[in-house]
């Protein structure tokens, strides 16, 4: 279970697939890639600052979506990388929100060794499913 | 290439060595084929999931002939990068009501359509870079204006109207002409009713040899001859550079800034004058101040600067006829730049006072093309030419002018009226033979000088054709009565021919025993009274007088339009006739409807390219210390910050005003717009339509450089690597030469406005609007709808920001190659020479199947290659066509192209960069960062970067061939090559 970059699909950009026991953690392990595709070294993130947000959503592809881009959010605005992000999932009614708290800290180009940075995580060939008791789900990332 | 999906492997039909079909077949829904412009070996390179992206947007509703691929296509997110589509406006009933047609109403193909300058072009020749003359309905006054679109369409009837003075026209029974009840169809009017007409035609503009005006080895030997050296300072080379920022060094005869020239001459060697002494240099021109606006324009239209100033001035002159002393206001207009009076000069304009100097019409103009000797002699005349004037009220006298010079250069001036005669005889206009005027003697303080007077015969027709075909320019008044007496003297044709038939009948009648009382009464009309018939009868002799009907003043007040110097003319006969041709028509149309499918474009990115003087061999001992500032100063990389302190009401300013709003806030220089595409603002911007965390994410980043393939490049051109030297020179270009080269685009914020509005589509684009679409990663919607309109003008902001971002990055690259070499930036030559983006969608008339439509053409990783003429190329490059900058890897090198003959087969679309043909993930796996850094530097580039891994990504490996993308768009005729570009240094993020 976890993740793993895709070398011959999107060549212009990168994509990855993550694997889980349930739906939280394809969306933590998902996270992990994310920080993994801007940082060689994500071990070396430090946890000393922590955000707290939820997302909804209807549909469990732009569930996966919108908390990509709430990550990618952080980074542009505030530089924040996260190493840690802890995922609680509820499906009400007809309707999947994930209660989400990540935990990093500022880029450092002086720990962290950069590789890219990610613009923005699409839909495209975007898959959240699950067969047979396991979770699993792919993504482009822009670049 | 072999991916983690399997994608479907399509057939490909060759339709050239360049181009490769895939059939509509290879995927169930796709409307139209795909077509891959790429030679065999870039078409074997690429992966399968480029043709599966690719064939989802030839899904797409109203997509038009192809979707297609540009030879550097590589699989992305959506569509590929490299991908091309078009989508017709009129497809798929998403048509709103209020649509602004451009119903195709149309003109015979013949129909002579008016420049600004007084040259007519046939409609069916007409092209986008043409100034058309319209009249402004509210201020009832002439302007200019530029066609938005150009229609052609096959005709079965056509429709044509003659007026009372003699106008004719063709046009189909929709179109609209102006009649007193405003615009009102052909079809629908009557005889008798009254259209606008104008008694203005000029001469037309075609060159039937194509000929160089002006050369740089021209100038340089000018120059030579007139002693301007480097020996003090560098006058030369900056004389010479000025004129080459302002792409002035070659001129040819179809050039459209030639006319402007022409005119110019024209008018100093009337009302004008060049001063070049070493303590000034100054080109001035006298006349009224609205003409000396219009002058400036010109002026300002090639690239200069000027200033009107108006002072009262006390005049005392001695003349034949005593001394004559007057108040008055002097308006001038002074150009002081020494660059546009050794232009001149060049082209054979006198330096110095007039009356002091002999001088001719220059060669070039009197063996050149008719409508040169007409912009000559217009101009010329505006400043010199009495104005039309009647002796009766009825018959107008002989316009004249005259030249005064110092008695012994009285030969020179002499010949110089005579070089007039000889144009206005070639423009078939019969003189009266100069005279020497002893009234024009006059004693000045260099001595008498004395005067010729040449004047033009007032026979009606030949002033018919003078008004009619050469007239005046830069003087609007003259040119507003040229006009009204050349219909006013039609209008006394027209009521001399009826006077004719109606004496001829009179006499006829009365000869055949009628009663004269009789005839006079059957025959009465507007155009003959009673006195006249019965002269008729009893007085046959001679041709009829006109008498009795409006004097030209009183016809100019009873049916000119406002001032616009256009009239009120009745139609005497409408006729219908079979018609099997094309019919064209010049429209100014509206934004209009079509689907918009967003995941196609979203980050708006595109290139900037900058000039300088330098060479490399100026900049090889600074390349690392430049660099590093570079990088110092733009930031670059993940996360990275703006140094800007902007809050986000600038920032929605900015989203809606782009490169306009760094410019006014000190980032730039005014001339940067000029050479960015739209001007470098997309106006229908509206940042309202944008979220708030877009604005977040733009207001941390603006001014950055991202990472990924966005990079800045210090590059020069190789000796031998300039493939059209003809428009490298033009373009400022040559051997050696030191340019700059950067990519990026809109940031977070323009994918954060993408994201946004993929997920308003997805949740409207089935239920409301029954699209489906193969990816959700397309979700669109109908331009017309609320959420396609909302997109429209949020696009609009992202658009805005890429072109804001590469203003600012280029103010601190001027910044740091002025800390770098401790010189101004202009004195480096940091020109911009363009900039484009190449993921846009943009509106264009686009012609399919010999009908002219209106397309919205999405480019996602295309540049736009206009053949010449165009009007979405900036005017300074129209007549060449646009240049294409295209981006190679960091090891390889780069191009600069110009749109080619066979862009249209592509809606304008081109390559952009290499191409990738390894994933980055790949690469990393596959590139060591530091080697790479090693082995680039050992190869004279050095790369400045904040990630070793970053680089390996982006190594030249990880890219297709560049010299062999570019082959395949030039052997396509796509675009051509101008020049290619080898990197000396790199900035990567």
């Amino acid at each position: 279970m976890g993740y793993k970059f895709l070398e011959n699909l999107s060549i212009a950009d990168v994509a990855f697939e993550v694997h889980g026991d349930n739906l939280e953690e394809v969306l933590e392990y998902a996270a992990d890639a994310l920080a993994n595709t801007m940082i060689k070294n994500p071990t070396a993130i430090n946890t000393r600052i922590t955000r707290e947000f939820e997302v909804t959503s209807k549909d469990l592809d732009l569930l996966l979506i919108r908390f990509l881009d709430r990550l990618i959010f952080y980074k542009d605005t505030e530089q924040l990388i996260f190493g840690n992000v802890d995922v609680k999932v509820e499906n009400r009614l007809d309707s999947w929100t994930a209660y989400c708290t990540a935990k990093g800290e500022k880029l450092d180009p002086a720990r962290h060794q950069f590789v890219v940075d990610v613009k923005a995580a699409t839909m495209h060939l975007l898959k959240v499913q699950n067969k047979g008791g396991e979770w699993s789900a792919r993504v482009v990332l822009d670049i | 290439m072999k991916t983690d999906i399997d994608f479907q492997e399509p057939k490909f039909t060759k339709i050239s060595d360049t181009i490769w079909e895939i059939d509509k077949d290879f995927k169930q829904g796709m409307r139209v084929p795909v077509r891959v412009y790429a030679t065999e070996k870039l078409l074997k390179g690429m992966d399968s999931q480029v043709f599966d992206q690719i064939s989802n947007i030839a899904v797409l509703p109203g997509i038009e002939k192809y979707a297609f691929v540009m030879p550097d296509g590589h699989s992305g997110y959506s569509s590929p990068i490299g991908g091309v589509a078009a989508f017709d406006v009129n497809n798929g009933g998403i048509i709103s009501p209020g649509i602004v047609g451009f119903d195709i109403n149309c003109l015979h193909s013949s129909t002579r359509i008016l420049n600004r300058h007084g040259l007519w072009k046939p409609i069916k020749d007409f092209d986008y870079s043409d100034t058309v003359i319209s009249l402004d309905y509210k201020s009832e006054t002439e302007k200019h204006t530029e066609p938005m679109l150009i229609l052609r369409k096959g005709a079965n009837t056509i429709t044509k109207i003659t007026t009372y003075c003699g106008k004719n026209i063709l046009l189909t029974k929709d179109h609209p002409v102006l009649t007193k009840n405003g615009m009102v169809k052909a079809g629908e009017l009557k005889e008798r009713e009254e259209i606008a007409i104008s008694g203005f035609d000029g001469v037309e503009y075609r060159n039937n040899q194509h000929k160089k005006i002006v050369t740089e080895t021209l100038l340089i030997n000018f120059m030579d001859k007139l002693g301007i050296t480097n020996e003090h300072g560098n006058a030369k080379t900056q004389i010479l550079n000025s004129l080459k920022q302002r792409m002035l060094t070659e001129i040819d005869s179809d050039d459209n800034r030639l006319p402007i020239l022409i005119k110019l001459m024209g008018f100093v060697f009337g009302d004008g004058a060049i001063v070049s002494t070493p303590k000034t240099n100054t080109l001035s021109f006298y006349g009224k101040k609205d003409d000396l606006k219009n002058i400036l324009m010109d002026v300002n239209e090639l690239g200069f600067k000027g200033k009107i100033y108006s002072r009262p001035r006390h005049s005392r002159i001695n003349t034949a006829y005593g001394v004559s002393e007057f108040d008055c206001i002097e308006h001038s207009l002074h150009v002081q730049n020494k660059s546009i009076i050794i232009l001149l000069a060049l082209l054979g304009t006198p330096i110095g006072k007039k009356t002091k100097i002999a001088y001719r019409v220059p060669k070039w103009i009197i063996n050149g093309e008719k409508w040169m000797m007409r912009l000559f002699i217009s101009a010329y005349f505006g400043a010199e030419l009495s104005k039309p004037q009647t002796n009766n009220g009825y018959n107008f006298s002989a316009p004249t002018f005259s030249v005064n010079k110092l008695e012994r250069l009285e030969r020179s001036a002499l010949l110089f009226i005579k070089d007039i005669q000889f144009i206005l005889k070639e423009l078939g206009i019969e003189c009266i033979n100069p005279t020497r005027v002893k009234g024009y003697d006059y004693f000045g303080i260099d001595g008498k000088s004395v005067g010729f007077r040449l004047g033009i015969k007032s026979n009606t027709k030949n002033l018919i054709k003078f008004f009619s075909e050469v007239g005046y320019s830069y003087n609007k008044e003259r040119e507003r009565l040229g006009s009204l007496a050349a219909v006013y003297l039609q209008y006394l044709n027209a009521v001399r021919e009826k006077r004719e038939i109606i004496k001829r009948s009179a006499i006829e009648m009365y000869t055949g025993r009628g009663s004269a009382s009789r005839i006079v009464n059957n025959l009465e009309c507007e155009e003959a009274g009673k006195n006249f018939i019965y002269k008729s009868i009893f007085d046959s002799r001679g041709i009829p007088r006109i008498y009795g009907i409006e004097r030209f003043e009183e016809f100019c007040k009873s049916r000119e339009i406002g001032t616009s110097g256009l009239v009120y003319d009745k139609i005497i006969n409408i006729e219908e006739s079979k018609f099997d041709g094309q019919v064209y028509d010049l429209s100014m149309a509206d934004e209009n409807h079509n689907f918009l499918a967003n995941g196609v474009l979203v980050s708006n990115c595109g290139m900037r390219l900058i000039t300088t003087n330098l060479t490399i061999k100026d900049i090889k001992p600074k390349i690392k210390e430049l660099t590093d500032n570079l990088f110092n100063k733009v930031p670059a990389g993940v996360g990275s910050k703006s140094k800007l302190d902007i809050d986000k009401k600038d920032f929605k300013n900015l989203s809606e005003e782009g490169a306009k709003w760094a410019i006014k806030k000190g980032y730039g220089w005014k001339e940067d717009l000029g050479s960015t595409e739209l001007g470098g603002v997309a106006d229908w911007a509206d940042s309202s339509k944008i979220s708030d965390m877009a604005i977040s994410r733009g207001v941390k980043q603006i001014g950055t450089l991202g990472s990924g393939n966005h990079y800045l490049e210090i590059q020069y051109i190789k000796p031998g690597d300039i493939k059209d030297n003809k428009l490298a020179k033009k373009w400022g270009l040559f051997p050696n030469q030191v340019v700059i080269m950067f990519h990026t685009g809109s940031r977070g914020a323009g994918h954060q406005i993408a994201s946004d509005y993929i997920q308003t589509f997805l949740s409207v684009m089935e239920s409301k609007y029954r699209i489906k679409t193969q990816d959700k990663e397309l979700a669109c919607a109908p331009f017309d709808s609320k959420e396609g309109q909302d997109y429209y003008k949020a696009m609009g902001c992202g658009v805005n920001i890429s072109f804001a971002n590469r203003q600012l990055i280029l103010h601190k690259l001027r910044e740091a190659f002025s800390e770098t070499f401790k010189k101004d930036a202009d004195k480096l030559g940091l020109e911009q020479l363009f900039d484009i983006a190449h993921n846009r969608a943009s509106l264009e008339m686009h012609e399919i199947d010999g009908e002219n439509k209106k397309l919205l053409v999405h480019r996602k990783g295309s540049t736009g290659s206009y053949p010449r003429g165009r009007r979405e190329i900036p005017k300074r490059f129209r007549n060449d066509g646009s240049p294409v900058i295209i981006g190679g890897s960091m090891e390889t090198g780069s191009y600069l192209m110009v749109g080619g003959p066979n862009a249209p087969q592509t809606f304008n679309s081109t390559a952009h960069g290499s191409g990738r043909t390894m994933s980055r993930t790949k690469a990393r796996s596959m590139v060591d960062g530091k080697e790479l850094f090693q082995k680039m530097l050992k190869n004279g580039i050095y790369v400045k970067s904040v990630s070793w891994s970053g680089l390996a990504e982006e190594s030249g490996a990880s890219y297709k061939d560049i010299d062999e993308v570019v082959n395949a768009v030039d052997a396509a005729g796509l675009s051509k090559k101008v020049c290619r570009f080898t990197p000396l240094s790199n900035v990567k993020g």
